[in-house]
């Protein structure tokens, strides 16, 4: 590239451009090139400064960047003075790279990159400089620049909107698989009416139904027909509606009929007006978790009802086994010093039989209370009307002898130990021809628990279907104040025989079969037994 | 000479005729009053307000009305104040026992299984010597 040399041969030594007025190779340049002196007169300057200027300066009389208006490249005004030229000579040094915009007369813009260059004589004494400004062609003017402006700003947003919308696109994506692919929760999105619109492969999981079959679905299908009949998804939905939020545990049903342990929440969806616009339902099978809770339940029950009979056994070790024996000792005693008169010595050998006898019998009857557990394997479904049938027949002969009257309805199938149960009828009904009265009727009906009665019976679970056997009959009675006591073992309120083994038996009974018994009595007008059992094999209902 | 009178309250026949045995060995100045239950016990209590018994003997397991509601409604009563009360059962139930001496009972006497034993327990009662609670001659 071939450098300017400036001479410094102009008058008053000033650097002028060689051929600035005829037809120099600086001339022709494409590029606008000038020379200030020290005081920043325009000495020297080419066919394309002029150009670049838009007029023709007057040598020696025009300063520093001829005669323009010059911006910075933010639109502000640049005093002629802080031109890059000026600073050049100021300062004495090189300024370049600093683009300027300048203002022609006919008020047209041009960028320009100026390098402005101090020169020095022969002798080496500052003489001024020399400027060069470059156009820069694709900011040639405001028009451009801001078409450019607007088609880079429109290309940016437009830019941004489409990286938003992808962005927004996999956050919903991501959002939808989410919920799609959690598997341990069913959730479901539900119209105002609980119309199934939605669900996740959780739900289809849980639930058994595939997609296709439930959409469209009222979620009411999941509930059981008592549930349904009771309206509780109505209820959950209009509590939802109501406070924004309803939850729930309890037995629902899958598609192939099965009942898994739900636990539910269900939440009102507002559009931006508040409105309600549907719910979203989400459902947790915690079938495990209740099993296992009631598994414990079953447990704890069991350890208390064996604790019961252990301080049952105690007590009869401490009473009632003692008793009969203190008297075989007594009277023993007594006999050893009347040995010598028959009469009574006879009288208290027979008190000393008696009490053996006693004894005896009382021993048979913890046995046989000791041995009436539960035990799971040996129950059958049980048609109670033959077991009926058949203890009638064994007391066949003491029926005609008192001439009792037995009135019975149709009885149920249940499940249970059947050999328990023909105890239990066997007692009940001994019990009742035991305490008659002069026309004895024995009456035996059964009929099924309603849901709203088992809830009176908080021992019985609410998800189980029970019968109620009542055992009426006519006899003696008792005060109904010692209703609790008749169940007690070895209580009698009767001098009548009996070890007072039979109804303590009955309860233990209905107990092994997770039933309930109670007694209704009036002296005089007779006796009521009501006996409670569930209908179905609990543990199948569970699983 | 009007006899010293202790209130029998007891089901078992055959134990109130051992008491009444020992009660006529233990101390000849005593007679015995019988109730053959609660219930039969407090309707006499009730119905003889000028019966003033110098000890009252109470079994515990008696059918309608137990031996410590009967206790209770006695020592509701304060013609019986400074009545001793002795549960007299074949019961050695620790329960039974603390429960009664909650109740204000002045002795819990098992029920022994001699008649020589019992003569002596009575008699010693009798005379109010100094006597723990719980009187368990039968160990």
């Amino acid at each position: 590239m071939e450098s300017i040399q400036p001479k410094t041969d102009g008058p008053f030594g000033v650097p002028v451009l060689s051929g600035h007025d005829g037809q120099g190779s600086i001339e022709l340049l494409p590029t606008a090139i000038y020379s200030c002196d020290v005081n920043g007169v325009i000495t020297s300057f080419n066919k394309a400064a002029e150009e670049l200027w838009g007029q023709k300066p007057q040598p020696g009389d025009t300063m520093w960047c001829g005669q323009v208006k010059i911006f910075n490249p933010e639109g502000n005004e640049v005093q002629p003075e802080l031109c890059p030229m000026a600073i050049a000579l100021k300062e004495q040094r090189a300024v370049t790279g600093v683009e300027i915009i300048v203002e022609r007369p006919d008020g047209t813009l041009i960028n320009v990159l100026p390098t402005a260059t101090p020169v020095y004589d022969a002798l080496g004494n500052f003489a001024g400089a020399i400027n060069m400004l470059v156009n820069i062609p694709h900011k040639k003017n405001e028009d451009l620049l801001n078409e450019l402006k607007y088609k880079s700003l429109s290309e940016v947003l437009e830019r941004r909107v489409e990286e938003r919308t992808l962005h927004l696109r996999q956050s919903e994506e991501r959002y939808h698989k989410m919920i799609d692919e959690v598997q341990d929760y069913a959730i479901l999105l539900l119209d105002t009416e609980g119309t199934i619109v939605n669900w996740n492969q959780g739900a289809e999981k849980i639930k058994g139904y595939s997609e296709k079959e439930i959409l469209g679905k009222n979620f009411r299908i999941f509930y059981r027909d008592h549930d349904r009949e009771d309206k509780l998804p109505e209820k959950l939905i209009q509590q939802a509606h109501d406070t924004g939020r309803a939850m729930h545990e309890g037995w629902r049903l899958r598609k192939d009929g099965t009942a898994f342990w739900g636990s539910i929440v269900i939440t009102a969806l507002h559009d931006d007006d508040n409105n309600i616009i549907g719910f979203s339902k989400v459902t947790r099978d915690l079938t495990e978790r209740k099993l296992a809770d009631e598994q414990m339940a079953m447990y704890a029950k069991d350890i208390e009802f064996r604790n019961r009979q252990l301080e049952e056994y105690a007590y009869i070790a401490s009473h009632d086994l003692q008793e009969p024996l203190r008297k075989i000792q007594v009277f023993a005693e007594l006999l050893e010093t009347n040995i010598t008169n028959e009469s009574i010595a006879r009288r208290h050998l027979d008190k000393i039989s008696t009490a053996a006898k006693r004894m005896s019998s009382l021993i048979k009857d913890v046995l046989r209370y000791s041995q009436l557990s539960r035990a799971d394997e040996l129950f059958a479904e049980v048609d109670l009307n033959a077991t009926f049938e058949a203890i009638k027949e064994d007391f066949d002969l003491l029926t005609h002898q008192k001439n009792v009257t037995i009135n019975h309805g149709t009885l149920p199938t249940i499940y249970g130990i059947p050999i328990q149960l023909n105890q239990l009828f066997s007692n009940l009904l001994s019990n009742a021809i035991k305490f008659s009265g002069n026309h004895p009727v024995v009456e035996v009906y059964a009929d099924e628990l309603t849901p709203e009665a088992i809830t009176d019976y908080p021992q019985l679970n609410k998800l189980h279907r029970y019968t109620r056997i009542s055992f009426k009959d006519n006899g003696q009675g008792f005060d109904q104040q010692y209703g609790d006591q008749v169940f007690k073992m070895f209580k009698r309120l009767s001098t009548n025989p009996g070890t007072g083994i039979g109804l303590a038996l009955c309860k233990k009974i209905v107990e092994n079969h997770s039933g309930h018994i109670d007694v209704v009595s009036e002296t005089g007008k007779g006796t009521t037994f009501t006996i409670i059992l569930p209908l179905q094999n609990i543990p199948d209902v569970i699983l | 000479m009007e006899k010293n009178i202790c209130f029998l309250i007891d089901d078992d026949e055959d134990d109130r005729e051992i008491f009444i045995m020992a009660l006529e060995n233990a101390d000849e100045s005593y007679s015995c009053v019988e109730a053959g239950n609660g219930k039969e016990a407090l309707a006499l209590l009730a119905q003889d307000t000028a019966f003033s018994p110098d000890f009252i003997f109470i079994d515990l397991n008696m059918p309608y009305l137990s031996g410590k509601e009967c206790l209770q409604q006695i020592k509701k009563d304060s013609r019986f104040n400074n009545t001793p009360i002795i549960m007299y059962t074949t019961s050695s139930y620790s329960k039974d026992v603390e429960d009664t001496q909650k109740l204000g009972a002045a002795h819990f006497l098992v029920k022994p299984s001699g008649m020589g034993v019992l003569i002596n327990a009575l008699t010693k009662v009798l005379n109010k010597e100094p006597l723990p609670y719980y009187l368990n001659y039968t160990e």
